[in-house]
């Protein structure tokens, strides 16, 4: 039988864990964010609010967010807020939509929006949007589907999506899909996993899933899957365990995950925790992070892991916090 | 004029230094495009595309490029189209279970009938006649009986193409079985017609 030529992909280690090694992973994180001066620590100063939201976010699923210290983490976040309403990633550092919504997710499950200016926010995140429905990341004039997501789920935790023109945010985003069902960053830029999530995302939150080709998008998605069982973002690349969470809360928000081998998957993610350390890398083997232990975290409790809490797919956030809020988003019926 | 002109070449040739040495960067990609198309400097680039499929026709990143240029400068008419069938093709041949030319041959036959195209279902046929058996490769077959069903108003011809159809997504769903999921649906979907 001829296939073709080999794909790109990794190899499972024989040792690798199989099991959810839970304790060590909220160790992990508990650890990172108490220790300050750790040379990792303090290298990642430049997305400081957004490693909060992932460590945060990851204890919550674990049901160990206890373990954290709410009044730090909310005087931090408070100091991250301009006049002009966006929050930087730490304090004295420019404000930019992607920490604006990572601060409004660490206030959201804190329910404690009360501490900040919410009204600010909103204005700031009006003051981005473009005469295409794009939006700016910062007054620097960046556009990329990002920050239409980003935009989008901020204003819709806190109850505003209608202080943007949701219908020309939508007209963007859709100008962004590709002639393969995916999405991109700008319109013309090749699809890409982060990007679907983005847009489907926001696609999701403005009610216009509609619009997606589900089968066409869903079969591209389900194409990341590797034999390793691990997912890719695009074709020809290496799997990565933060895919796990692009790729299938985009295929859950368009009713296709089964389209996904979850067995497969789960092993290859259970195989990217670090036994010693605790906390998943992006792919076993390598060292491990934040960033990639809520997407791990995540993925499993979207594969249905009981061992963690049901994460909502577009937010990425406790559902439980979502249905304390109120906040539903409908999502495509599973086919 | 000039001066910007020089300054647009520069930027070009940027983005081109970045990409010989990875040639899928994302931000690379991103800024040519916006570069050729404030410039409009769209001559020359399918062939850079083209010589960047030769040194490794599995990058994603050129093909997408390859539909960008395409789209803005002659669009996709039907002599286009049947010009970058054949084009597909050459890397379907070489290549056959490399998804970024079987996922630009499906992307650019969107909305179009396979019946107008009638080199597509012999491309599939003579790939499957020396055996070769990638799930990009019988993907397409289902979808060229199925459109043959669909098209067809004798019942008994209209069986037969949907039975092979239905014989293909059995195949996919044995040699492909991290998708079953997928092809069971697509099976599922041509029970339906």
């Amino acid at each position: 039988l001829k296939m073709g030529t080999p794909v790109k992909d990794v190899e499972l280690p024989k040792n690798a864990p199989s099991s959810l090694l839970l304790q060590k992973h909220s160790d992990y994180i508990e650890a990172f964010e108490k220790n300050k001066d750790d040379y990792e620590y303090c290298m990642t100063e430049f997305l400081r609010v957004s490693g909060v939201y992932w460590g945060l976010t990851a204890m919550d699923l674990m049901g160990q967010l206890h373990r954290m210290n709410k009044e730090e983490v909310l005087h931090f976040v408070e100091g991250c807020q301009h006049p002009c309403g966006g929050f930087g990633p730490t304090h004295q550092q420019d404000p930019h939509l992607l920490y604006t919504l990572s601060a409004i997710q660490i206030l959201t499950l804190y329910d404690s929006l009360d501490v900040i200016d919410a009204e600010q926010v909103v204005k700031y995140i009006v003051s981005l949007q473009q005469e295409d429905g794009s939006f700016y990341g910062d007054h620097w004039g960046e556009v990329d589907t990002r920050f239409s997501f980003c935009s989008l789920a901020c204003l819709a935790l806190m109850g505003r999506l209608n202080a943007i023109n949701v219908d020309k945010a939508v007209k963007f985003v859709l100008s962004c899909m590709n002639f393969d069902g995916g999405f991109g960053s700008v319109p013309g830029s090749e699809s890409h996993a982060g990007q679907v999530y983005c847009c489907v995302g926001a696609l999701a939150i403005a009610g216009a899933l509609y619009h997606v080709d589900a089968d066409q998008l869903g079969w591209w998605l389900a194409e990341r899957q590797l034999p390793s069982g691990g997912l890719n973002g695009r074709p020809e690349k290496l799997p990565d365990v933060c895919y796990s969470w692009w790729v299938l809360s985009s295929l859950k928000m368009i009713g296709r995950i089964h389209w996904i081998d979850k067995e497969k998957l789960e092993h290859f993610i259970m195989a990217s925790q670090d036994e010693e350390t605790g906390g998943f890398s992006d792919r076993p083997g390598d060292w491990v992070d934040p960033f990639h232990t809520l997407f791990g975290l995540g993925g499993l409790s979207l594969l249905g892991n009981k061992q963690v809490k049901p994460v909502n797919p577009v937010f990425c956030m406790p559902q439980d916090v979502l249905d304390r809020i109120g906040l539903k988003v409908k999502l495509l019926d599973s086919v | 004029m000039v001066e910007w002109g020089g300054s647009a070449s520069v930027e070009l040739e940027l983005t081109e230094k970045v990409l010989d040495e990875d040639a899928k960067n994302y931000h690379a990609w991103q800024h040519r495009q916006w570069v050729i198309t404030t410039y409009k400097l769209w001559d020359g680039e399918l062939e850079f595309v083209e010589r960047l499929l030769q040194e490794d026709f599995r990058n994603n990143s050129a093909w997408n490029q390859r539909h960008f240029v395409i789209t803005n400068t002659s669009s996709y008419t039907h002599e286009v189209l049947k010009n970058e069938i054949e084009y597909a093709s050459k890397y379907v041949r070489k290549a056959p279970n490399n998804e970024s030319s079987w996922n630009y041959l499906r992307g650019i036959l969107r909305g179009q009938l396979l019946l107008n195209y009638p080199e597509v279902e012999g491309l599939c046929l003579e790939l499957y006649a020396k055996n070769i058996r990638s799930p990009f490769l019988l993907g397409m077959l289902v979808e060229v009986f199925k459109e043959k069903a669909t098209e067809m108003t004798d019942t008994s011809t209209r069986q037969t193409y949907l039975d092979k159809a239905t014989n293909f997504c059995v195949e996919l769903c044995k040699m492909d079985s991290v998708h079953t999921g997928y092809w069971n649906y697509i099976q599922r979907k041509l029970l339906a017609l």
